[in-house]
């Protein structure tokens, strides 16, 4: 049977000021220059919403480069759709922050990069602390919800108690410490962003007292990486299962990853309608389910619970996207993991990050 | 920690949207990228969270809505739910 989509992430450009090490992006962003008009978008929220989308992500690069932003959030909420605008605040000004809260806007999420201005200026490639400060107070005084979002390297993971007085500060409604995962710009960034094991510990024995003190006013998540455990993290809670992604070219997709897997050929929305699709298109069938399973997925028995991990680190770390998540103690490629953990231990690399929007070679990192 | 107990007046948060799911016919509260679904029981409690009412008359009035309800038993159904919202932040406070 077809699983019903809950969430819609719209990716409406990857156009962005900010150039964070650790983008979610693809790396070959730049060849993604055909994006979907106004009308395309606005026909394919109300195909989401016949498909049983309830939550719709506003997403990018930075959807505020979108000038179409405000007729997109009102569409959507006009079908229904609860909307979630994800930015980095940059650029934005109260006044259009205030005409996307009419026309629908439901919650923002805000990016911060550090608890200090000179570091998330650094690590975002961009000096927008300032202005993201400004804007998580004006959503609060627009009575919007707010989630800051952090997203947890070596750099500033060491943060936790300053990050959750910020966010207490601006007075955020939810707190989202993510450590990276390690894919697309992360994954090339990654000897340079992995932290220590130990660093890893005191921040989330740092982060367990907040979230106590704070329940009920401040929701405060503090999401574990993947390289850290035993076991693989339930991506996506299973390829093309509960999330729909649009990539801005128009192409459906299940993760942020998912393009990175070569062999794999998305059907466009340009050419036909979602529902359609997302029921039969073979690259959201192929890792759908169980069939695709090789051992040691196939008899174990938290099949159900991780769905064998993340597909797009299966590829990118083993070259074949249905073997077991690295991240799984029982994958043989599990090595792969560790001797980057074990580097991170020893002292990782400079930090001397690969930014988006430069030449390869520039800012590489060097031993 | 906010007490619930039979005077405190729920009213659903400004991040909470009660919404009738048109594909699964029940009711869900839909907030910042979570969605949490209702039970018939829970829905009929959620609707009353309005501001205007306390615990105590929510209680009252689904008695009276469903006779020969115990009202004890459904005032701590209440309770119940109000604090599962309050942990969740989902309450105005």
């Amino acid at each position: 049977m077809t699983p019903r989509p809950y969430t819609l992430i719209a990716e409406l450009t990857y156009r962005c000021p900010l150039r964070c090490p650790y983008c979610s992006n693809p790396t070959d962003y730049l060849a993604y220059k055909n994006e979907l008009t106004t009308e395309d978008w606005c026909r394919v929220f109300g195909e989401a919403e016949e498909l049983g989308v309830v939550q719709l992500h506003l997403t990018g690069g930075e959807p505020l480069a979108r000038k179409d932003l405000e007729v997109l959030a009102a569409r959507a909420r006009e079908v229904g759709l609860y909307v979630n605008l994800v930015t980095s605040g940059i650029p934005l000004t109260r006044e259009r922050l205030l005409g996307l809260a009419q026309a629908g806007v439901d919650h923002v999420q805000v990016s911060v990069q550090s608890s200090r201005a000179e570091l998330a200026d650094e690590i975002g490639g961009y000096a927008g602390h300032a202005r993201k400060l400004d804007v998580m107070r004006w959503v609060k005084e627009l009575d919007l919800p707010l989630t800051m979002n952090v997203v947890l390297h070596r750099a500033n993971l060491d943060e936790i108690d300053e990050l959750v007085a910020l966010a207490e500060e601006v007075g955020a409604d939810r707190l989202e410490l993510a450590n990276t995962q390690y894919l697309n710009w992360a994954l090339s960034n990654r000897d340079v962003l992995l932290p220590t094991r130990e660093q890893i510990e005191r921040a989330a024995e740092k982060a367990a007292p907040h979230r106590e003190r704070l329940r009920g006013r401040m929701d405060v998540l503090f999401v574990k990486p993947d390289y850290f455990g035993a076991t693989p993290k339930a991506c996506m809670d299973g390829w093309a299962r509960r999330f729909v992604q649009i990539v801005p070219d128009g192409r459906v997709v299940p993760c942020h990853a998912a393009t990175s897997i070569t062999a794999l050929v998305f059907e466009n929305v340009r050419g036909r309608p979602l529902k359609e699709i997302w029921a039969s298109s073979p690259a959201l069938l192929a890792y759908r389910g169980e069939a695709w399973m090789q051992e040691p997925c196939r008899s174990c028995d938290r099949r159900a619970i991780d769905f064998g991990g993340c597909r797009c680190q299966a590829f990118a770390l083993t070259g074949d996207a249905a073997a077991t998540d690295p991240a799984c103690h029982l994958s043989a490629h599990r090595a792969s993991i560790d001797t980057a953990h074990a580097a991170a231990d020893a002292g990782g690399q400079a930090r001397r990050y690969l930014y988006r929007g430069k030449p390869p070679n520039e800012g590489k990192t060097t031993p | 920690m906010l007490v619930i107990d039979a005077a405190f007046v729920p009213r659903l948060g400004r991040k909470a949207r009660l919404k009738l799911d048109r594909h699964a016919n029940k009711y869900m509260i839909i907030y910042p990228e979570r969605g949490l679904e209702l039970n018939d029981a829970a829905a009929a409690i959620a609707k009353k969270c309005d501001g205007s009412r306390s615990v105590a008359v929510i209680a009252a009035e689904l008695a009276a809505e469903h006779e020969g309800a115990p009202r004890d038993a459904i005032e701590q159904d209440v309770v119940a739910f109000v604090s599962m919202l309050r942990d969740k932040g989902l309450l105005q406070v």
